[in-house]
């Protein structure tokens, strides 16, 4: 059959009405779909809430041990005056202490300036940071013992965390060795030490 | 669904019917004049929502079968078409009906039967009164295809057979090949004698049969010929008697109003004939077999046309619309399924708030504290005092005096700052490649670099230079993680490059120099 355009003209009506069933049609399909879209991701999202909180009720015996190991740590900290500011006077006067305690030779000490911590392996810890301040030795000593003994006594005595980086040990060749003393320096050390610190601890 | 309306058609009148599930009402007769197609034009103007039927039963009908060459598609309706041209003067109603295909000395042949409407004249005034209203026109049929359709739903057995019955029209004989008509003529029953009419029905059959013979269209080595003969109820009786059966014909009498009640006609005007029973046929089972081209059916085709966009727009609606209510129903279990998660997620808060009651009271927030530590923890990994390896050194060089140490250049750490560290980097070590870099924060190193010289007879006897360094390094990597990545003697034995030295002279201020770089990973 030959469609006309007077035929075209007979069907207008129910071929609006058929593209306009369609496009209700459509459009319940889309707001369903959207609708069913909307509540599947609120649903996948609070699904992933209730299993982070059932899973932290679970770990919560984990958890208070966790927070007590931490604690004793901590406490460590605290008691070797690494949480808090430092204090370079403290630093001197300890160092003298272990050079008079000892009868070490003479020490030339050197520190850099402050600043944050960039061992690899640290994460942000809020508002606390980490914070290094790199002392440079030179000493004069009679045998390898001293030194070791200084940076025990170091490690033992000043209020941060003494973390040794590099020290270069040599022989001073006899008779070289500076000073008129009956007992003369045999070795020169030269060290290197990071003093690490918290600041900015708030309490909870 | 609109109501049918049923046009019988014979040479003198046109009878209408109203079909409604199953029942026939006679709605009117229109004579074969001017006034009765007046009338009949406003019976149609009345009833313009209706699909109407014509069902002609006339003479003037003609049957003819030949064989075309086997196509498809529109070459087969050119074919026909000018088949149909060749054939009839005036072809407007005729129909091309296919029998089947056969295979003529090797080629594939399709068996036509042209039948037409040889007097199309007389159907002009009713088409045009029908068109002229836009009358919903399903098609112009014939009661010969009717006929076979009747018998197919009778269920009738048999390859070939005769429909004969009586209409208004007349004595129709209808012959029935493989469940298509083949050929149908309409008689004159001049006699009312009920007992005549049935003498009428047995000579007439054996009429035709010889009448089929004689034109091959039924073979003549054929058995006997079978006869549906449609009596009327009342007079069963007399054609049980008049038709006898014979070697030529074998009749089977069936009771008319039955065989209409065993099709679903409830009800039909009384003093109907067997036409009652074609046109409950034809409304109930439409054939697509009908004469009339699409001129006269452009309006029975924008009807089917409407309603089918309506159809499938509102089935498109109700699909989407279904589609829709299973997600709706998704949705609102999804939000079920979201609120009890929030349900439960609130009573884990809750129980989680009440344990952490009995956690220890932490100077810091919890969160900060572990992050700290955690920090601590990395810092504490990554410090380490020269101690152990100096002692591990002198433990070395104590037992072989002839080995003074002048320098040590310890080192800890990842980077690669100092010559020796340098030299350790280049190094191979033992862990596999794979978990090198993955460790690199784990495993620090501790690398020194001992430089001294050696206290010997002769500074040229190289084999024993050797062999103390040799004791030394043996000594050190003996430590549980400590590698040896270079050791440099004072001279170099590599073949590739030269060697000297003096043998007898001894002299003491040749002292020779050596360095060793010892790495102790961290963890190992």
């Amino acid at each position: 059959m030959n469609i006309t355009r007077d035929d075209l003209k007979r069907l207008r009506v129910p071929l609006a009405v058929a593209i306009v069933l369609l496009a209700l049609g459509a459009a319940c399909l889309i707001a369903g779909g959207y609708h069913l879209d909307e509540a599947r991701t609120a649903r996948d999202a609070t699904r992933a809430s209730r299993v982070a909180a059932q899973e932290r009720v679970l770990r919560v015996a984990e958890e208070e041990r966790e927070i007590r190991d931490d604690l004793v740590y901590y406490e460590q900290m605290r008691q070797r005056g690494i949480v808090g500011e430092q204090s370079r006077l403290d630093w001197i006067e300890s160092i003298a202490r272990i050079k008079d305690d000892r009868k070490l030779f003479e020490i030339r000490y050197n520190f850099e300036a402050q600043k944050p911590l960039d061992y690899p392996g640290l994460v942000s810890a809020g508002a606390a940071d980490f914070v290094v301040s790199r002392l440079k030795l030179d000493m004069l000593l009679l045998h390898e013992g001293d030194l070791l003994n200084f940076l025990a006594d170091l490690q033992a005595g000043i209020r941060a965390h003494v973390s040794v980086r590099n020290c270069t040990v040599t022989r001073i060749e006899r008779g070289a060795g500076p000073g008129a003393t009956t007992v003369q320096p045999r070795l020169r050390a030269e060290c290197q030490v990071d003093l690490v610190s918290i600041r900015g601890i708030k309490p909870a | 669904m609109p109501s049918k309306r049923l046009c019988y058609l014979t040479s003198q009148r046109v009878t209408t019917y109203l079909w409604e599930r199953g029942e026939l009402q006679k709605e009117g007769v229109f004579d074969m004049n001017e006034k009765g197609v007046a009338e009949f034009s406003r019976y149609v103007a009345g009833a313009p929502e209706s699909l109407f039927y014509v069902l002609a039963d006339v003479v003037e009908e003609d049957f003819f079968q030949e064989n075309i060459p086997y196509v498809r598609g529109a070459d087969r309706r050119a074919l026909l078409a000018r088949k149909l041209a060749q054939r009839y003067r005036d072809a407007s109603l005729a129909l091309p009906l296919s029998l089947g295909s056969e295979t003529h000395a090797g080629r594939r042949e399709e068996r036509i039967l042209y039948m037409s409407f040889t007097n199309a004249h007389q159907f002009q005034p009713w088409l045009e009164a029908l068109r002229s209203h836009e009358a919903r026109l399903v098609g112009v049929f014939s009661v010969a295809p009717v006929a076979a359709q009747t018998g197919k739903r009778l269920g009738f057995k048999g390859a070939r057979y005769l429909i004969v019955s009586r209409q208004q029209a007349g004595l129709r004989q209808s012959y029935i090949e493989n469940g298509r008509i083949r050929f149908s003529r309409l008689g004159r029953v001049d006699s009312s004698d009920p007992r005549t009419i049935a003498q009428d029905f047995a000579a007439e059959s054996l009429r035709i049969q010889q009448y089929l013979v004689n034109t091959r269209i039924l073979p003549r080595e054929a058995p006997a010929l079978d006869v549906l003969v449609l009596a009327p109820s009342e007079h069963k009786a007399l054609y049980d008697t008049a038709c006898v059966n014979s070697a030529r014909l074998q009749f089977h009498v069936h009771d008319l109003d039955k065989v209409a009640h065993s099709l679903g006609l409830k009800s039909a005007p009384p003093g109907a004939l067997a036409e009652s029973l074609f046109l409950h046929v034809l409304a109930a089972y439409p054939s697509g077999e009908q004469y009339a081209d699409d001129r006269l059916r452009r309006f029975y085709h924008l009807w089917r046309a409407r309603v089918a966009l309506l159809a499938a727009g509102a089935a498109a609606f109700g699909f989407c619309l279904l589609f829709s209510a299973v997600r709706l129903l998704d949705t609102y279990q999804a939000n079920e399924q979201a609120q009890n998660n929030r349900v439960q997620e609130a009573r884990a808060s809750e129980e989680y708030a009440r344990l952490q009651t009995r956690f220890p009271k932490t100077p810091i927030s919890s969160e900060n504290l572990k992050a700290i530590v955690k920090n601590y923890r990395a810092l504490l990994r990554q410090s380490a005092s020269p101690g152990r390896m100096f002692a591990e050194i002198s433990e070395a060089v104590t037992a072989l005096p002839q080995i003074e140490i002048d320098k040590i250049d310890w080192e800890f750490g990842t980077g690669v700052k100092s010559a020796a560290g340098r030299e350790v980097s280049k190094a191979p070590s033992s862990q596999p490649a794979a978990q090198a870099p993955a460790a690199a924060g784990e495993f620090q190193t501790q690398t020194a670099e001992i430089s001294g010289k050696l206290v010997v007879q002769q500074a040229s006897d190289f084999r024993a230079v050797t062999a103390l360094v040799n004791q030394f390094t043996e000594a050190l990597r003996k430590r549980p993680g400590t590698e040896i990545a270079r050791t440099q003697l004072p001279f170099d034995i590599n073949a590739e490059k030269s060697l000297a030295g003096d043998i007898g002279a001894a002299r003491r201020e040749e002292v020779p120099q050596f360095s060793v770089i010892v790495v102790k990973r961290r963890g190992t």
